[in-house]
């Protein structure tokens, strides 16, 4: 898995690419820290164009990550997940927690 | 100076040799043994328990490349280090001594700062290994802890009903996936079916707060929105916000012909007739348990009525039976599981749902837990 991010005025982008699973909770921890940390931002933006494989301990990620951006006044969106994905989020009623993009 | 002194010994035939090495290492505040041949050597290995071995090649009788296999067979899978002593300087020699299971190689006439360097890398190789045994034994201690603690939840005389159909198989140890079962007095019966985050211990304990409130509210008949509730506030008591854990509750009361089902985040709920047609599809309603706050947590359940001359099966499963991939990684999907169950008479939908599971995986192992479960409503 590989993470970018790039900040927009009061957004920041994470664009995540490959898999996101339980072997690379790490990396995707440390850039949610990173957009946590950053000053100015009310939206966090999860761009999942590029990630092609979800478990359930990436979708542990996501909610500890809005759990966190909540207690700052911040919201996640996630942006472009694969249909598979989709589906996924839908199984977890994901709709209800996130404001997701397509 | 050595951080622990160790059982060493010194299989070496010249005497001269053996005694400078063994008064350098008794210096050093080693205890040392000393045998003169290979037969010697083996046969004391039970009295000195050796932490490490210093072995010369040239012994008369077995050589010394022989001795080190069958100290090696005889130590099974603890390692014990071997270094070897020779006064053979050709890399053929050296080569060999590594290939029958030594683990360094020095030169004669011995260089003690040498010898010490190597005894002190072995002493850290032997002390990670030491560390590593004793973090697997404290492993398999919470393991077996844990084990039974989920035993004593599980232990359900009602899993075993003639209207029930169900397995679990675990990918590890502890299965993800779990089921229970109970009957009430008034003939009612009440199933659980979660699937908790990940596999293996960290599994088995995100399911305590689901299982341990099912085992204590489905016996004193508490309906099912409020024990989902109940299980939702227990598990955000307990477990941290990144864990939660897909629950499926369903409920049969055979009087007033009555089927209650809460879904949160079972992928699989679904009603087939006798025909068998696909009557109903209980959808995800909720998310899994432990993500809702209090105030936004829905106890809604589902319900459907039956009439005693249209029976029904019910079929349910974790995510583990469709994400089942055949050797060119191909999904079992829905699609895969509908088919199989409405290839045929209702009565045998769940054993051509397994068939099917088996048959697509091709031996290919699965990648999750799997799991399955039919009840048969009628009456």
């Amino acid at each position: 898995m590989r993470v970018e991010i790039e900040s927009q005025r009061n957004e920041i982008l994470l664009q995540v690419e490959g898999h996101m699973d339980f072997p690379t909770h790490q990396e995707f921890q440390d850039a949610s820290g990173k957009a946590l940390e950053a000053p100015g931002v009310d939206r966090i933006v999860i761009d999942l164009t590029m990630v092609t494989f979800m478990d359930s301990a990436a979708l542990g990620m996501l909610l500890l990550l809005r759990e966190r951006a909540d207690a700052r006044g911040r919201k996640v969106v996630l942006r472009n997940p694969s249909p598979t994905i989709l589906k996924l989020f839908s199984v977890v009623n994901f709709q209800k927690f996130f404001e997701i993009q397509n | 100076m050595p951080k622990r002194p160790l059982n060493i010994l010194i299989v070496e035939d010249d005497p001269a040799s053996l005694e400078a090495i063994q008064s350098f290492l008794e210096f050093g505040g080693h205890a040392v043994y000393t045998a003169e041949d290979g037969h010697a050597a083996i046969h004391g290995l039970e009295r000195s328990r050796p932490d490490l071995v210093l072995l010369d090649v040239g012994l008369p009788g077995s050589n010394g490349f022989e001795v080190a296999r069958e100290i090696r067979h005889r130590f099974g899978p603890r390692w014990v280090p071997i270094i070897f002593l020779s006064a053979r300087k050709d890399q053929d020699d050296v080569l060999k001594g590594l290939a029958a299971g030594g683990d360094d190689y020095l030169m004669k006439p011995v260089s003690y700062p040498l010898l010490t360097a190597k005894i002190q890398v072995m002493q850290r190789i032997c002390e990670l290994q030491t560390d590593l045994v004793n973090y697997f034994n404290q492993s398999e201690y919470e393991n077996n802890l844990a084990q039974s603690i989920l035993e004593r939840l599980l232990h359900s005389e009602a899993r075993t009903d003639p209207r029930l159909k169900w397995v679990v198989m675990p990918l590890h140890r502890f299965s993800g996936d779990q089921i229970l079962v109970q009957r009430n007095p008034d003939g009612a019966m009440t199933l659980l079916l979660a699937d908790g985050l990940g596999h293996g211990l960290p599994a088995a304990i995100s399911l305590m707060p689901v299982l341990k409130t099912f085992v204590k509210l489905a016996a004193e008949g508490v309906p099912l929105g409020e024990m989902a509730r109940e299980m939702n506030s227990e598990h955000r008591l307990m477990l941290p916000s990144s864990r939660f854990t897909s629950v499926l509750l369903m409920k049969v009361d055979p009087h007033r012909r009555i089927l209650e089902v809460w879904n949160g985040g079972i992928p699989i709920c679904l009603l087939v007739d006798d025909r068998p047609e696909l009557v109903h599809r209980f959808r995800t309603a909720h998310p899994p348990i432990g993500i809702d706050s209090d105030a936004d947590f829905e106890d809604e359940v589902e319900s459907i009525a039956w009439t005693p001359e249209r029976p029904l099966v019910l079929i349910a499963s974790t995510d583990g039976i469709m994400d089942a991939r055949n050797q060119a990684g191909v999904p079992f999907g829905e699609e895969g599981l509908l088919r199989a169950i409405l290839n045929g008479p209702s009565s045998a939908c769940y054993e051509r749902a397994l068939a099917g599971v088996y048959l697509h995986l091709e031996g290919a192992p699965a990648s999750d837990d799997i799991s399955l479960l039919s009840m048969a409503i009628q009456g």
